[in-house]
């Protein structure tokens, strides 16, 4: 019940979040809470933390009750044959052999972008809150204004967010997805029937902390449960990546280190 | 061909969470993270471009026959984060490069740490020293 521990108490956990800072936590007159600033995903102590070959770079996924999934993911039909489609990177397979799509310069999509070791800034403006992720230059809307879902949403790469306030916790709703993006580097695949619900709020002035359920009957038999922490980075600004900036030398090189010849 | 190899075949486990030149994009598949090698060169070019910045350098075996080799480093925005700069190593500079190789044989390795053969240190290349917290 550890998660769903998690998502009932966010009002106890966050007595620090409206403490004024450096960059945010004053929580401005439209919202309950401010998570202005740049943020760094953490790579310790929360789910998916460091191993030697993934530094934080996995999510762990777990039950809707909280507990941890036994054995594979539970994949649907449509999902087992997604996943065994897909190629990514392992012992023998390196970038330029892998059919990984973020490979290929396209947006990591939610939620596999809270997993790149690269920074996003949060900018709250009137109805809506901001994500600005460096990996990728992505920009994600978070309508806040009470507006529903785009009739007819998408696909698209980061879906169509909508937001509400519960206490200081954002709440989003995110539909809309197309189904080319990963879960994961392991090539763990989603549908466009993604359905993301966040609960984004601070553990204490410095740590924002993303619970993610993920409901997508189309490729998963249940929802499933993860969580990210973000460090706060109060000196940091956005810097540019463009991801095809070195393709053409990088992919020179991937050539040259490949171990498929 | 043997080159001038230092420190040669360190085995390394888990030096990529410390120090994580590579992983943050595609992991590290294509290098032996059992090994370590130390290669002394002259820095041919920095390419201080995302996703991964490259150094180009030659180095010379013992019959003064020069190779061209490659060092991978992490993005240069994580790099920019620790110190680093474009002109952080520059064209004729003088260089030890600390890194695994890759499995397939080429000329090619993960680059974990650059000195400059004066004993000139450059700026560490991990991720922030708080990632973890």
């Amino acid at each position: 019940m550890f998660f769903a521990g998690l998502l009932l108490v966010p009002s106890v956990l966050h007595t620090q979040a409206s403490q004024p800072g450096k960059a945010g936590g004053q929580p401005t007159s439209q919202t309950p809470a401010d998570f202005t600033g740049v943020w760094y995903p953490s790579t310790g102590s929360t789910l998916g933390a460091a191993t030697p070959d993934n530094p934080g770079q996995q999510f762990v996924w777990l039950h809707p009750e909280g507990k941890p999934l036994k054995g594979p993911l539970p994949l649907t039909a449509w999902g087992l044959e997604r996943l065994n489609a897909n190629r990514p990177i392992g012992p023998n397979t390196t970038a330029i052999d892998s059919n990984d799509p973020d490979f290929q310069c396209f947006p990591s999509g939610l939620p596999r972008i809270y997993l790149f070791l690269y920074p996003l800034e949060i900018i709250h403006t009137p109805g809506r809150v901001l994500m600005l992720f460096e990996y990728g230059h992505v920009i994600r809307q978070i309508f806040t204004d009470g507006r529903g879902h785009m009739q007819d949403a998408g696909p698209t790469w980061m879906g169509d967010s909508i937001g509400h306030w519960e206490g200081d916790t954002l709440v989003t709703d995110t539909t809309g997805f197309n189904d080319k993006t990963w879960l994961g580097y392991g090539g763990q695949p989603h549908s466009d029937a993604l359905h993301l619900i966040e609960r984004i709020h601070r553990i204490d002035h410095d740590s924002l902390m993303i619970d993610i359920t993920l409901d997508d009957p189309k490729a998963y038999s249940m929802p499933l449960h993860t969580q990210k922490k973000y460090i706060l980075k109060p000196d940091w600004n956005i810097m540019e990546f463009v991801c095809e900036d070195n393709s053409l030398n990088f992919l020179e090189y991937e050539k040259k280190v490949r171990i498929q010849q | 061909m043997k080159f001038k190899l230092r420190a040669c075949f360190v085995v390394a486990a888990g030096l990529c969470v410390g120090s994580l030149p590579v992983c943050a994009h595609h992991g590290t598949a294509e290098y032996d993270n059992t090994k370590t090698i130390s290669l002394q060169g002259t820095v041919t070019a920095l390419q201080y471009l995302n996703p991964h910045a490259l150094i180009l350098f030659t180095v010379k075996d013992d019959k003064g026959q020069a190779a061209n080799w490659t060092a991978e480093l992490q993005s240069p925005n994580l790099l920019s984060r620790r110190g680093w700069s474009r002109s952080t190593l520059k064209p004729e500079d003088q260089i030890i490069v600390t890194g695994h190789p890759v499995k397939n044989g080429a000329k090619a390795m993960s680059g974990q740490k650059v000195v400059f053969i004066d004993g000139r240190e450059t700026p560490y290349m991990g991720l922030p020293a708080d990632s973890s917290k």
